[in-house]
């Protein structure tokens, strides 16, 4: 792959690489190898035209990232801008994560101990920062590090803990067998063909308990829409479960009596088949 | 993930942050939000940091509103900055008025005991004890039973209250002590006449009767308050002081009439002692019954005379001038702004004090001939003039 020597130097200069140690080789193999990796914001197969790679070149974050990469190499002026912009960040945003003082200094002090490169893997120092091909921000990209360090923490340090959810009987006695294989079945059916957004919104909301304001801000919509798309996901699944389990020969009625007369019932359902769902789905390979 | 195509990894925080902020192409935001629907990790990760920016954001928010708080309890008060600007300018104003006042207005007059009898020889008798104080405030007494009251308008300095006198005026002895103060800043008006601004009559002797007509169009009070000694017949001091006092609420605050003729007469006893002559200091102002008619028709409003020389205004405003003690006038052209409502001496001249003495016998001739005129329109402002006739703005 080739790139164009006007456009290299330009954002060599516009990012202001050779402030910190980097000269145009090295900025070049810092761009080829984050290009060709990601296939330039591409599918696998596709190959990215010239002006698509410089689209997907100015569209990274080349000044986070310049930094990210002179701190990597451990040059000295790099962390010095490094521990002025993100120090206090770093260590706020640690805080607000563990909801913890004690918790967020000892995680954000560990995380930049990892990012000073104390840590060594096959006898080579390494550094998460060179992980950082500068598509988000780098601030970003250290919260996100941060929530991922005490998430995984949680879990192990949690795995083997019971959880109520999981203790609480998940199906009711007294209903038939059949009935109730043919509700999860429906379910599950119809949670397959929605959406992966709605899908998303629905575990966000049932099942992790975020609130609407919460998944707004990731998914970058007001708070009231998302209000009503889990409005509209919740009503659009009841019916097609309703449909699912009367296209497998229940009545109508016995379909709404399977289903449940009241709402909370199939909340209640939801939650759980989503928690299911997901452990089904997934091998958990956690990054650390 | 490591590689984003992969789903059965979990997306690396690079992705999870880029899909956060929205820096993800569609293709790729798509898997990932495959990929958060049913990963409760990933959502964790995805919503804890989140969640950091929304505290970080709000913690953030306090500091800004501490800082615009200023301005906020400031723009509380911004109305309210309005009606302090208008009474602190009305403050300002008023003190500037007074001190223009004071600067002009600290004369002092005195009627000191002269060495000839009065006519009637009634004079002679003990004095009541009166003791008439503006402003409360107490006057030196001096003695001056048995002589002819001469009238001394000197300038002091501001604040100055009382000089002590020259030693012709010192103080006679205490027996027939009668002090009549008369201080007024603004200008003071007595029953029913004006002395001039801070003039402050002093030390009347024999058994003074005081009684300032005027005869100007302006009304104006006094802030003279009568103070009686015990004993005294006060019947016509009282009357008065109660039009002295009801003249108070009439006071414009503008300058008022100045420049007195002061005459010494001698009245039938009406008031302090029966039977008695009591000698009159009669303060009158130029423009009053002593002036001929204006050559407009209307009544004066303020008048002075110095060194055979007359100024009147009329209550139009315009200035007259008369060489003869008012027999024949001459307009002065207008050579200042607004309306002319108050004509007087300046007290002082390069610092000189002068001394206008009685209007009767030998001694009425002033003793500093340095009369400098002032007139003063009805905005405070003020010219001079030495002749009368050219203004000079001050």
């Amino acid at each position: 792959m080739g790139l164009d020597a006007q456009l290299l130097a330009e954002l060599w200069r516009e990012c202001e690489a050779g402030g910190w140690g980097l000269d145009q080789v090295e900025f070049r193999e810092i761009l080829i190898s984050i290009g060709t990796e990601q296939n330039f914001g591409l599918a696998a197969l596709e190959i990215a035209s010239q002006g698509q790679q410089t689209e997907f070149f100015r569209g990274l974050r080349l000044g986070d990232l310049v930094l990210a990469r002179a701190c990597a190499k451990g040059n000295e002026r790099g962390w010095e801008r490094f521990v002025a912009l993100y120090r206090q960040t770093l260590l706020r945003a640690a805080i607000a994560i563990t909801g913890s003082e004690t918790l967020g200094s000892e995680l954000a002090d560990q995380l930049y101990a990892e990012l000073y490169g104390l840590t060594e893997r096959d006898g080579k120092r390494r550094c998460p920062l060179e992980s950082y091909r500068g598509r988000g921000s780098l601030i970003g990209w250290l919260r996100t590090t941060l929530a991922q360090r005490f998430v995984d923490h949680h879990r192990r340090s949690h795995r083997e803990q019971p959880l109520e959810e999981f203790d609480a009987p998940a199906l009711e006695p007294e209903k038939p067998a059949g009935e109730i294989w043919a509700l999860g079945k429906a379910i599950e059916e119809a949670l397959g063909r929605r959406a992966a957004e709605e899908r998303l919104l629905l575990a966000a909301y049932y099942l992790d308990g975020r609130t609407l304001l919460e998944i707004a801000k990731v998914l970058g919509v007001h708070e009231a829409t998302v209000s009503r798309r889990v409005r509209r996901v919740t009503d659009g699944l009841r019916k097609q479960v309703l449909r699912i389990l009367q296209d497998s020969g229940l009545s109508r009625r016995a379909a709404e009596e399977a289903l449940g007369a009241d709402p909370r019932d199939l909340d209640l359902n939801l939650k759980k088949l989503l928690q299911y769902s997901q452990t089904d789905a997934f091998q958990e390979k956690a990054a650390s | 993930m490591n590689s984003s195509t992969q789903l059965e990894f979990h997306p690396d925080a690079e992705s999870l942050s880029a899909f956060a902020e929205r820096a993800l192409p569609e293709r790729e935001r798509g898997q990932i939000v495959a990929h958060l629907a049913v990963c409760s990790r990933c959502r964790d990760v995805i919503f804890l940091a989140q969640q950091a920016v929304m505290e970080m954001e709000v913690a953030a928010a306090p500091a800004a509103r501490t800082a615009w708080r200023g301005w906020s309890w400031l723009s509380g008060w911004r109305l309210a900055w309005i009606p302090a600007a208008a009474l602190a300018a009305v403050v300002g104003l008023a003190f500037l008025v007074h001190g223009r006042h004071e600067e002009t207005g600290t004369e002092m007059a005195r009627v000191v005991p002269q060495a000839v009898p009065h006519e009637d020889g009634n004079a002679a008798k003990p004095a009541a004890k009166e003791r008439v104080f503006a402003k409360k405030e107490h006057a030196p007494v001096s003695n001056v039973m048995g002589k002819q009251p001469e009238i001394k308008v000197e300038s002091a300095p501001v604040g100055s209250a009382y000089v002590p006198l020259p030693a012709e005026t010192a103080p006679l002895p205490a027996a027939a002590t009668e002090t009549v103060t008369v201080t007024s800043a603004p200008p003071l008006m007595t029953t029913n006449g004006l002395i001039g601004q801070g003039i402050r009559m002093n030390e009347f002797k024999p058994e003074p009767m005081l009684e300032a007509r005027q005869s100007l169009g302006a009304s104006h009070s006094s802030n003279a308050t009568v103070v009686r000694a015990p004993g005294a017949k006060m019947d016509e001091m009282d009357e008065r002081s109660q039009a002295s006092r009801k003249t108070k609420a009439k006071y414009a605050g503008s300058g008022g009439v100045s420049t007195l003729q002061l005459k010494n007469e001698a009245l039938p006893s009406s008031g302090f002692d029966a039977g008695a002559q009591m000698p009159l200091v009669q303060f009158t102002a130029a423009g009053g019954a002593s002036i001929a008619p204006l050559p407009s028709g209307l009544g004066a409003v303020s008048s002075v005379t110095a060194a055979n020389c007359t100024l009147a205004i009329d209550q139009a405003g315009a200035l007259f001038l008369s060489r003869d003690s008012g027999s024949h006038w001459e307009s002065v052209a207008r050579q200042w702004t607004g309306r002319a409502v108050n004509v007087s001496l300046l007290p002082t001249l390069n610092g000189r004090s002068f001394v206008a003495a009685p209007t009767r016998g030998a001694a009425a001739a002033p003793t500093a001939p340095a009369e400098v005129f002032e007139l003063r329109n009805d905005k405070n402002l003020t010219w001079v003039s030495a002749d009368g006739v050219i203004w000079t703005a001050q």
